[in-house]
């Protein structure tokens, strides 16, 4: 029997240290989670729905109470898939690991964005995001646009550094009625005071009841007849006082808050409508879709597209965007200084090729097979969507003429796989 | 508090009970805690969560109606098993103790979220009222008619104390809106988009701007059925018929 227990003793001890020594290298082995699990989002909804473009960050490194604004543009794809909900109901966010900063404002081109509004396809809107950093820490921040019934569409995501002490953090605004209040610690005294106070008042009450030893005797007697007994009429009077006090004090606090603050008014909710940008008339650059396949093996895809060139300038493709991912054309190059900010593992500074006519002369029509390669398809979790349930891919090209002027179209369609 | 009582147990009995007790009240406390805030989470949720979801139509009518179901419970309870009037407030104190740890280390110190954006509504005021209707009327049925109501119309002013100051209007570029909105604006949420919040959507503002006596009432009259309902849960479930195989 000791044998046994010893022995037994002996192994839960060893199974204990395993653990132990498992859970430390854990600990050590194991990173923060810190990015927002945009990769797990399927290609289908990357892909297809809001195409984002010329997103920047104004800084990159900032301290408590600084803004960073981070801003660019979208087009609402036409070819958003079925399967979503289309953005009737849109609200623009931002998506950082909770408010470590202040959302001091947002604009859809040029409109106020507290509200929700309606976007519409296929045309192409400008936004930005005013941030007042409040914590410091390293912090990943992403463009967001909520869809209602189709969720959080994620945009590119940048690193911004907060430094300094949250304790300076201050976020003052002066209300219509004149008063300057910090919105970080407003109200708070009276919050506490009144929550504490309803606490006591109800702890009261309890105590009255709940002095052990209570339960084993009044259970005994209510199981043998004498329950009504329990109750006095000193009880009686006691409750009758609670029951007055609660409806009086209640009454007095209401009416000590209207006279506190009598201007109030009923929380606001709207839909702010947005005009999207003006669109040329005429397409200046057309293209069309002939054959889109995904090789598995290169990580590479490749599209034949007949383009159109309506302007006036020779053009060349210098750009494939999709699902925030840059694929660029080394022979045209990064071409703005947005581009050169831009997240470096979403940019592919070699991972667009251009075969057929790269120089598209005025007026002309030529067929481009272009290819897009990169190891961004597997690693941004894009070559999945050949296993979607609607293999269309989508994204914009960007084409510029000797001026570096740009000009930009969607292009999208069916994606067939090539595994071998 | 009467003291008669059946019979006096002796001195080593006493102290052997008031220890249990003294284990017993507050395990119970916590057990109420945990179902009774997984329960508010589920139902009153981002209502109860957020200081710019606290409008004067759902919020008003949720909160009560969902709240007053643990109380009906317990009065049962604590009623048919031991007489004691406290089933209202010994539920509310459990699931405001709940709320507050979970506001302050959950959202306030874990994600930074200010404590004025994630006060919970207070119950209390009705919890007193309801339980000491309760023991004047000694009756399950009069409390449902008199007692549920006067809970859900307490609600609304006594949360009007601490919540009229995030009424105050302000304005950001131009735009008017309340203290609250600017907060909820401004401290970001990610997964709780504007869209989402329901604020007055409905036809209980149909008396012009009266939407607070109107909600408040609606609550009541829900109440007052709810109550019977969950009475009836509560004392389906305060049984030892379930274990009875066991002991």
């Amino acid at each position: 029997m000791t044998k046994h227990f010893i022995k037994n003793t002996c192994i839960s001890q060893r199974l204990t240290s395993l653990l132990a020594c498992l859970l430390l290298i854990l600990l050590v082995i194991s990173e923060a989670a810190i990015a927002h699990g945009e990769r797990s989002q399927e290609p289908t909804l990357r892909m297809r729905t809001i195409q984002w473009y010329d997103v920047s960050w104004s800084k990159d490194k900032i301290e408590v109470n600084d803004t960073v604004i981070v801003r660019g543009k979208f087009k609402i794809s036409k070819n958003w898939p079925n399967a979503i909900a289309k953005p009737d109901v849109a609200f623009l966010n931002i998506s950082i690991p909770g408010p470590v900063f202040v959302r001091t404002g947002s604009f859809v081109n040029g409109v106020n964005m507290v509200n929700s509004t309606r976007f519409e396809l296929g045309r192409d809107y400008e936004w930005e995001v005013h941030l007042k950093a409040r914590h410091p820490g390293r912090w990943h921040v992403h463009a967001m646009l909520n869809v209602e019934g189709a969720g959080p569409i994620i945009g590119p995501g940048q690193y911004v550094e907060v430094t300094g002490d949250h304790d300076d953090f201050i976020n003052e605004i002066s209300t219509i009625t004149g008063e300057v209040i910090n919105l970080d610690t407003y109200g708070l005294t009276n919050i506490i005071s009144w929550h504490a106070f309803w606490a006591v008042f109800g702890f009261c009450w309890l105590a009255y009841w709940l002095r052990p030893p209570v339960l084993f005797r009044r259970y005994q007697a209510v199981k043998n007849g004498q329950g009504d007994e329990l109750i006095c009429k000193k009880d009686r009077i006691v409750a009758a006082i609670m029951l007055s006090l609660s409806i009086t004090i209640t009454f007095i606090g209401y009416q000590w808050a209207e006279s506190q603050w009598p201007e109030t008014i009923a929380l606001q909710s709207a839909s702010s409508p947005v005009e999207p940008l003006p669109q040329p008339e005429m397409a200046f650059v057309k293209t069309k879709l002939i054959k889109a396949i995904y090789r598995v093996p290169g990580r590479s895809m490749e599209m034949r597209i007949e383009v159109t060139n309506n302007t006036n300038h020779s053009i060349r493709l210098g750009e494939f965007n999709s699902a925030t991912v840059r694929f660029i054309n080394p022979n045209v190059g990064l071409v703005d200084d947005i581009a050169k900010k831009y997240p470096k593992h979403l940019l592919a500074t070699h991972g667009l090729t251009v075969t057929g006519s790269p120089l598209i002369k005025p007026k002309q029509t030529v067929t481009l097979k272009i290819v897009a390669q990169d190891a961004s398809w597997e690693v941004e979790r894009l070559a999945s969507l050949i296993y979607d349930p609607d293999s269309r891919f989508g994204g914009l090209l960007f084409f510029y003429n000797e001026f570096n002027t740009r000009y930009i179209t969607e292009i999208g369609g069916t994606l067939s796989p090539r595994f071998i | 508090m009467s003291n008669t009582l059946p019979s006096e147990p002796n001195a080593t009995t006493a102290h052997i009970i008031k220890a249990l007790e003294w284990i017993l009240i507050p395990t119970l406390f916590f057990v109420i805690i945990g179902s009774f805030h997984i329960h508010m989470m589920l139902t009153a949720g981002d209502w109860d969560f957020w200081l710019d979801w606290k409008d004067r139509e759902w919020w008003i009518v949720l909160s009560p109606v969902v709240t007053i179901t643990f109380c009906a419970a317990l009065h049962s309870f604590f009623w048919k098993n031991f007489r004691l009037p406290i089933g209202a407030t010994f539920a509310i104190l459990a699931l405001l103790t709940g709320e507050w740890v979970v506001r302050i280390t959950g959202f306030h110190a874990w994600s930074h979220y200010p404590i004025n954006l994630v006060t919970p509504a207070t119950f209390l005021a009705g919890a007193v009222a309801i339980d000491a209707i309760f023991l004047l009327t000694r009756s399950m049925l009069l409390t449902a008619i008199l007692g549920a109501p006067v809970y859900a119309l307490l609600f609304f002013p006594s949360n009007w104390a601490w919540l009229a100051a995030f009424h105050v209007p302000v304005e950001l570029h131009d735009q008017v809106m309340t203290v609250a909105d600017l907060i909820g604006f401004e401290y970001v949420r990610t997964g709780t988009p504007e869209y989402i919040r329901m604020i007055e959507r409905g036809t209980l503002r149909t008396f012009g701007q009266h939407s607070v006596a109107i909600s408040s009432f609606f609550a009541a009259f829900l109440s007052s059925l709810v109550y019977v309902l969950w009475w009836f849960i509560g004392k389906s479930f305060s049984s030892l018929k379930y274990i009875k195989e066991r002991i």
